[in-house]
């Protein structure tokens, strides 16, 4: 009898010690989880900065003029649709009256900045 | 010996009996101190956006090095490992390293090689943490419109400090127990109070459009000799203002301080500025961007653009119509003061539309005698003049009007003199004739962002009526005029019809006027027929006019903008009702004058008294005089 609530001691013994080493490993798992959450949250924000700054007028139009020879047009050519007659060319002149003229363009969000609105979201609240 | 060990034993007993149950409380408080840390967890600022959500301002985690002073057992030695790679002098370091206290910061927000290399040189007592550091991936572009943002993350100037609360959000708190190594314990008090992010801005800024237009404007006020620009591009249809450039050149004089960002010149191509063949070289200094946003900051006398208020205010009383002729003399007395035109003329007879596009003062003076003060200030008024604009900018002006109505006021104030205005406030005002005769309150900021990426646009303010449709067609018949065959011809774009109108001031200096120095603006819109934007170039102290200063880069603008938002020509309209064409063309090409003799300094009059007279010219305000 005494053997058996030795034994039982014991093993309520090991098992709570179990239990603390089983705390402690899931401890530091968590500790590692939490960096590899902040280093990505990082760098995701200094892969967004780098995006940005590549996509900085400054840096597209000096590469577009310094290495790739690049131009802007002396006039811009609009074509306008004049019904049966087809597209017409209208550079430089009046839209005709009456001539269904283009709609200004729209302006969707750049690659890159779609998917902001959701990935914010997502990393609201984190630690 | 058994008394000894009982007496030990009971000794100990009672200790025991103090520190777990007496004490038990004090001993459990202290211990937790030195276990228990808690974290305030900063709020991750807010973006600014621009209209196509690109980013002008963010907010990226970096590394920052402390070290607790008491652990560290040899500052020296460590202040010599960390001195390199921090950038910070030895000395420095080994005296915050020697500090009695517990925190001492050794470098904030460095790079993370910089980060790494401190890391691997494990060095006792000195730590790291994760702070956010504010980057403007543009550069300094649109700088005295964005602000800056102090080491501690609040906004401290421009929009910055303006939506400072909505950017920053609010901060969190992590309590947790930690052990020596600075490991949570398992097990152990753990307390999150998650921070909440800030809200994204989002301004009506293009940032292409804002590139573009920073560039013409350097470029003009290189060519034009001046201190100073504004360059404002507003979508006519809803006011969003979509490119805001102020720049200056650099000022020796006045070094920056440490705590502002260096002033990077602005790249000025090669290419001369379209009608002024002086330029050609952008060897020398090259304007940066401003302290300030001066287009809402800053007041200035805005001379014959001002004659668009008042005309358009006669034409809506009806004391004119625009066929009406005035009998236009080389001088005017009004109140014993002799006011002239810029250009000696012999007596003509000239309708409203000559008057407007020679921008004729004594003509314009008749026109706003028929009008009288009391109109006069209403129309100013409604066209927002004397008021801030909804933006309320930080630090915005709300222009200068005439405290003192003298004899001569009549005269000054509707040539644009006596009255000082900001640059948006000028904007606007012809944004207002743009739009048929109704003021379209000028925006900077679409909306706000929140943490579900939900975007939340701001209450557009309410636009009100100022003249009918009726007048700001004829003022768009007589806008065209000026543009076709007056004083704004260097504003052409063919085939776009333009309509607008050349300004120039004198600039003041010692309560007098500076003689060859120029307050040079060009307001308009484009197409004439169909507004799709309104555009304002103001370049200040230059020895040149507005005809030659401002009108070009205004087409430069205009142009760029027009092929980025895709706007075609429009069929031309017909002269609007009633509305004679100019018949004279007295201007010649490069603007209102291209000689003649200026008016001398004139001392600043008595704060109560009628101001002094200015032979030949204008009469002149406390502060600045008119050029046209």
């Amino acid at each position: 009898m005494l053997c058996a609530a030795v034994a039982v001691v014991v093993a309520v013994a090991f098992g709570v010690v179990y239990l603390h080493v089983v705390m402690a490993q899931r401890q530091f798992a968590l500790d590692r989880l939490d960096t590899k959450v902040s280093q990505a949250q990082s760098q995701y924000q200094r892969l967004r900065l780098q995006v940005a700054q590549l996509e900085a007028p400054s840096r597209i139009i000096a590469t577009a003029e310094g290495k790739l020879g690049m131009r802007e047009p002396a006039s811009v050519t609009y074509l306008t649709a004049t019904g049966a007659g087809g597209a017409r060319n209208s550079q430089a002149q009046p839209a005709p009256v009456g001539a269904t003229t283009p709609a200004p363009a729209g302006t969707p969000a750049p690659a890159g900045d779609a998917d902001w609105p959701q990935i914010k979201s997502l990393l609201a609240g984190s630690p | 010996m058994l008394v000894t060990v009982t007496f030990g034993f009971v000794a100990i007993a009672t200790k025991l009996a103090f520190i777990q149950g007496v004490n038990a409380q004090h001993y459990l408080t202290v211990g937790q101190s030195e276990w228990t840390h808690a974290v305030a967890l900063a709020g991750e600022r807010g973006a600014i956006l621009d209209r196509n959500g690109d980013e002008l301002a963010m907010s990226v985690p970096q590394t920052t090095i402390y070290a607790d002073p008491r652990q560290v057992s040899d500052p020296r030695a460590e202040a010599t490992s960390l001195s390199p790679l921090l950038g910070v002098s030895e000395a420095t370091l080994q005296n915050q390293l020697s500090a009695d206290a517990g925190f001492v910061y050794l470098a904030r927000t460095q790079p993370n090689a910089v980060a790494a290399a401190v890391a691997k040189l494990d060095l006792a007592g000195i730590y790291s943490l994760q702070e956010p550091k504010r980057f403007n991936p543009a550069g300094q572009l649109a700088l005295p419109l964005l602000g800056t943002v102090g080491t501690a993350g609040a906004g401290l100037s421009g929009l910055e400090a303006k939506y400072n609360n909505v950017l920053s959000g609010k901060p969190g708190r992590l309590v947790e127990e930690l052990d020596p190594q600075g490991g949570q314990i398992p097990g152990g008090l753990q307390q999150y109070q998650a921070p909440a992010a800030g809200q994204d801005v989002v301004l009506t800024l293009d940032e292409p459009l804002q590139y573009e237009t920073e560039q013409t404007l350097a470029e003009a006020l290189v060519a034009a000799h001046g201190k100073s620009g504004i360059a404002l591009l507003m979508d006519s249809k809803t006011g969003d203002l979509l490119a805001a450039a102020n720049l200056s050149m650099p000022d020796k004089a006045v070094p920056p301080t440490t705590s502002e960002p260096a002033a990077v010149p602005v790249s000025i191509p090669s290419t001369p500025v379209a009608g002024n063949p002086a330029t050609g070289s952008n060897v020398g200094p090259q304007p940066v961007e401003s302290p300030s946003a001066s287009a809402f900051t800053e007041v200035y006398e805005p001379g014959s653009v001002n004659k668009l208020i008042t005309i358009s205010a006669a034409l809506s009383q009806g004391v004119i119509v625009p066929s009406t002729h005035f009998v236009i003399p080389n001088s005017y007395d009004v109140a014993g003061t002799k006011f002239s035109d810029a250009e000696n003329h012999p007596a003509e007879n000239w309708s409203v539309t000559d008057i407007l596009a020679n921008s004729s003062n004594i003509g314009t003076i008749q026109i706003a005698q028929r009008l009288g003060k009391a109109n006069l200030l209403r129309y100013l008024n409604a066209y927002g003049i004397g008021n801030r604009t909804d933006i309320a900018f930080p630090g915005e002006s709300k222009g200068l009007l005439p405290t003192y109505w003298s004899g001569t006021s009549i005269a000054t104030v509707p040539i644009g003199q006596g009255i000082s205005v900001t640059a948006v406030q000028m904007l606007a005002a012809y944004n207002t004739i743009a739009n048929g005769g109704e003021y379209i309150p000028p925006r900077l900021v679409e909306g706000t962002v929140d943490t579900q990426g939900k975007l939340h646009r701001l209450r557009a303010p309410a636009p009100h009526r100022v003249v009918t449709p009726t007048v700001a067609n004829q003022m768009r018949t007589m806008l065209e005029q000026v543009v076709l065959h007056g004083t704004g011809t260097s504003a052409s774009i063919p085939p776009y019809d333009v309509a607008g109108k050349t300004g120039t001031a004198l600039v003041p200096k010692n309560g007098g006027y500076e003689s060859g120095h120029y307050v040079a603006s060009f307001v308009g819109y484009v197409p004439a027929e169909k507004p799709a934007i309104t555009v304002m170039v103001q370049i200040y102290d230059t020895p040149d006019y507005g005809a030659a200063a401002s009108a070009p880069a205004f087409a430069t603008i205009a142009r760029d903008a027009l092929g980025a938002l895709e706007v075609p020509p429009q069929p031309p309209l017909p002269p609007a009702g009633g509305v004679p064409l100019a018949s004279t063309s007295s201007a010649n090409p490069f603007g209102e004058l291209s000689s003649g003799p200026l008016p001398a300094p004139v001392p600043p009059p008595p704060p109560v008294a009628p101001p002094a007279t200015i032979p030949g010219r204008a009469s002149p305000s406390p502060s600045t005089s008119s050029r046209t």
